[in-house]
């Protein structure tokens, strides 16, 4: 048919068809129509879209609808018939998907654009399964306060948006408030909503964990007017660091600071200056911009002391000044700052009663002593600690420690630690089960100056370890890996986590493991030599309590995946890395590196 | 003490508030601190009558003694602590689970029930369950669910958006 008349005229001819019941002849005018013009004619579009639907041609009345949705992306049009056409199919989901594209999409000025959410909702409610009821209406106060419990404060910012009753309900409830947690938050924090939450937390916040939010001036007013804000956690700073001496200045009932973004040793000695009265003080991401640290205040309370660095950097940190300011540290750790001051004969740390001692990547130079209090000790030095010879050990003990070996055995002999639980020992070279025997079970006792002898530990006085690390050591040559697991403190059903990433294992060596180590839950085995065989066996004969935790990341023996399967089947979480991206060093994700 | 007291198997009559006597084990029974005080006030000789039970009918009843039946060698839940509620688990295991899967009408007067005979480890798992239903949801996922109207104005809702537009997934 020779196209003669122009889209409109086709249109009402269409429409004249239409209204005579004859749909196929209505249907070929407005598709000639649309044929007809040069750019998409959304009305033919629409009106043919109808004709399909009446016809339960919806295929067809879909593809009308789409075009139509094409033609003109901010436009409504398109999206409310293209969804009246899904909800006769009763295609509920996608009508749904659609609507909430269409929300986003569509301009601001479109007059139905309203009509889209009065649909969504309508739909919405229409789905919802039957017998849906409000919980926030259906159950008393003290029930809803603790359903709310189980949930973070993300989710309950998000619930504000409910509807006015549940919004009015939580913004209501000061202890909903009172523990701002942004850690989770997608995009940045408006100053706004950090103003309304400490009005909602009635300004007895305890709590805040800042991330996305850079404003100085809004923090300064919260750390001024919550005056019962305790602690603070910066997963990410304000943009200008030197604010952070003056926020937490204000904040004088402050227990806990924690810092996760750049910040100098300058700063980070001004805040501990302002705030002497800090218990536990983090600072996860110290840069080198400023080589010294300076502390200048008594800090009689604090406890716990993190300072690290994620690229390690030489600084003076004056660390004997330090601990005479704070005699009741109890947990300290240092990462990445290779300290000028440092002392590794002498280190002064010696005198706090510290149970936890974290040194990564620090100079040890020698292995250091050590303080009796300890529960937990990591060390991992910068430069490897080389253990002298068995057989040097006696002869070391004698001597006065001049040479670095000497000063190893001398420090080793002289730690006494009774309470420890979880030993990390890393980077260690030479190492044999004599030298773990002594730091565990024999100690020199130096307040019987004349006889330098090695005594046992009386066992019933000292705790078994339950958490043992050997990652990344090198071996002596004549050691095997079970004279190293067998001896006393190690060898008992308290430990339940070993770490032997790097070692020179084989399935021979782990094969005594079920009756030398009977309580294992977490095992890494990274690196190592073990075969599928080998772990397969383990999984068996470790029974009880059974293992939870298998790391074999870059175990290049296991040759088929069939282990890990029957491994995850019986319950256990198996981590198992074969290639190198995506970094090394177990399957954890650590917030701060 | 009467000799019935040295039974193990002594049950006890509970009457629900649509007149229906359901006859249960003591030890069951006595998950329950309201009960358990019960008995304890009324003394071992009354312990043949029924005790009414006003606030729960006889199907939600049930349900409840299914719980205490699988639950009843539970240790007793340890007192108190909610301080660091924020990091409270959700998980619930799996019997729980399946056993939570029936429509909210019920789900909520089990939890009712539960709070009214003080059975902590069921109003703890009920609680749990609605708190799954809520977490990790869209305020619109959050409204199908519990069929809620959508009741802010359109100016309200933009600026609740733009002040929690940092919570929002994008």
């Amino acid at each position: 048919m020779a196209r003669t008349l122009s889209a409109n005229e086709y249109r009402e001819l269409g429409k004249r068809f239409y209204k005579q019941k004859e749909y196929q002849k209505a249907i070929e005018a407005f598709t000639d129509g649309i044929e007809s013009s040069d750019k998409t004619n959304i009305e033919l579009l629409e009106s043919r879209a109808l004709i399909y639907a009446k016809l339960k041609d919806f295929n067809n009345a879909l593809k009308d609808g789409r075009a139509m949705i094409k033609a003109s992306l901010s436009s409504s049009r398109g999206y409310l018939r293209t969804g009246q056409i899904l909800q006769m199919q009763e295609k509920w989901g996608p009508a749904v998907d659609l609507y909430r594209y269409a929300l986003k999409r569509v301009s601001a000025e479109d007059e139905k654009l309203s009509l889209l959410q009065v649909e969504l909702d309508k739909l919405t409610r229409q789905i919802a399964p039957p017998k849906a009821i409000d919980p926030f209406t259906v159950l008393p106060v003290e029930l809803v306060q603790m359903v709310l419990s189980y949930m973070n404060f993300r989710d309950i910012v998000i619930c504000r948006r409910v509807c006015k009753g549940w919004n009015n309900y939580l913004i209501r409830n000061p202890n909903l408030w009172t523990n701002m947690d942004l850690s989770l938050a997608k995009q940045s924090v408006s100053g706004r909503f950090i103003k309304n939450c400490m009005c909602w937390s009635k300004y007895k916040m305890t709590r805040a964990t800042l991330h996305r939010f850079a404003d100085p001036s809004v923090l300064r007013s919260l750390t001024t007017y919550c005056k019962d804000l305790t602690e603070l956690e910066f997963i990410t700073g304000p943009l200008i660091s030197n604010s952070i001496c003056e926020i937490t200045s204000c904040a004088k009932n402050l227990q806990k600071f924690v810092y996760g973004a750049e910040v100098t040793l300058n700063i980070v000695s001004q805040v501990l200056h302002y705030r002497p009265g800090l218990v536990h003080a983090e600072f996860n991401n110290i840069t080198s911009t400023a080589h010294s640290a300076d502390w200048t205040v008594d800090m009689p309370g604090l406890k716990v002391l993190s300072l690290k660095a994620h690229k390690r950097f030489i600084c003076n940190l004056r660390l004997s000044e330090l601990f005479l300011r704070a005699p009741a540290l109890e947990n300290l750790t240092l990462k990445n700052l290779g300290d000028s001051t440092w002392d590794p004969v002498t280190p002064s740390y010696n005198r706090l009663p510290l149970t936890h001692l974290n040194l990564v990547n620090q100079e040890v130079f020698v292995f250091p002593p050590l303080p009796r209090t300890l529960t937990h000790l990591t060390l991992h030095p910068w430069y490897p600690v080389k253990i002298p010879k068995p057989e040097n050990v006696n002869s070391a003990l004698l001597s006065t420690p001049d040479e670095i070996s000497g000063v190893t055995i001398w420090n080793a002999t002289r730690c006494h630690l009774t309470n420890i639980t979880h030993l990390y020992l890393h980077h260690i070279s030479n190492l044999h089960p004599y030298f773990l025997d002594i730091i565990l079970n024999k100690y020199v006792d130096d307040s019987s100056e004349a006889d330098a002898d090695l005594k046992e530990v009386s066992l019933q006085n000292c705790t078994a370890l339950t958490s043992l690390s050997l990652a990344n050591n090198i071996l002596a040559s004549t050691t095997d890996l079970i004279s190293l697991l067998s001896i006393q403190r190690i060898a008992t059903p308290a430990l339940t986590e070993l770490d032997l990433t790097g070692l020179p294992i084989t399935d021979e060596d782990v094969e005594p493991f079920p009756t030398l180590l009977p309580s294992l839950t977490h095992l890494n085995l990274s690196k190592t030599e073990i075969t599928g065989a080998g772990v397969k066996d383990l999984v068996d004969r470790l029974r009880k309590p059974g293992l939870r935790k298998l790391v074999l990341d870059y175990c290049y023996n296991i040759s088929s995946q069939d282990v890990i399967w029957y491994a995850r089947r019986k319950g256990i979480d198996v981590s198992f890395r074969v290639s190198e991206h995506g970094g090394i060093g177990g399957g954890k994700k650590v917030r701060y590196g | 003490m009467s000799a019935a007291t040295e039974q193990p198997k002594q049950t006890l009559t509970v009457t629900t508030n649509d007149n229906v006597d359901i006859v249960v084990e003591r030890e069951i029974l006595e998950r329950s601190v309201l009960i358990k005080n019960m008995i304890g006030d009324v003394g071992e000789e009354q312990i043949d009558t029924a005790i009414p039970l006003p606030n729960v009918n006889e199907p939600v009843m049930k349900k409840v003694i299914e719980w205490c039946e699988h639950h009843r060698k539970d240790p007793p839940a340890p007192e108190g602590d909610d301080s660091d509620s924020r990091k409270k688990s959700t998980d619930i295991d799996e019997w729980d689970q399946k056993f939570m899967q029936v429509d909210q009408e019920m789900l909520f007067e089990i939890i009712l029930a539960a709070n009214y005979l003080d059975i902590k480890g069921l109003l703890d798992v009920g609680c749990k369950t609605v708190a799954n239903m809520i977490k990790g949801k869209s305020p619109d996922e959050i409204r199908k669910t519990f069929n809620i109207q959508n009741d802010f104005t359109p100016e309200e809702e933009d600026q609740i958006r733009r002040e929690n537009e940092w919570a929002e997934d994008r």
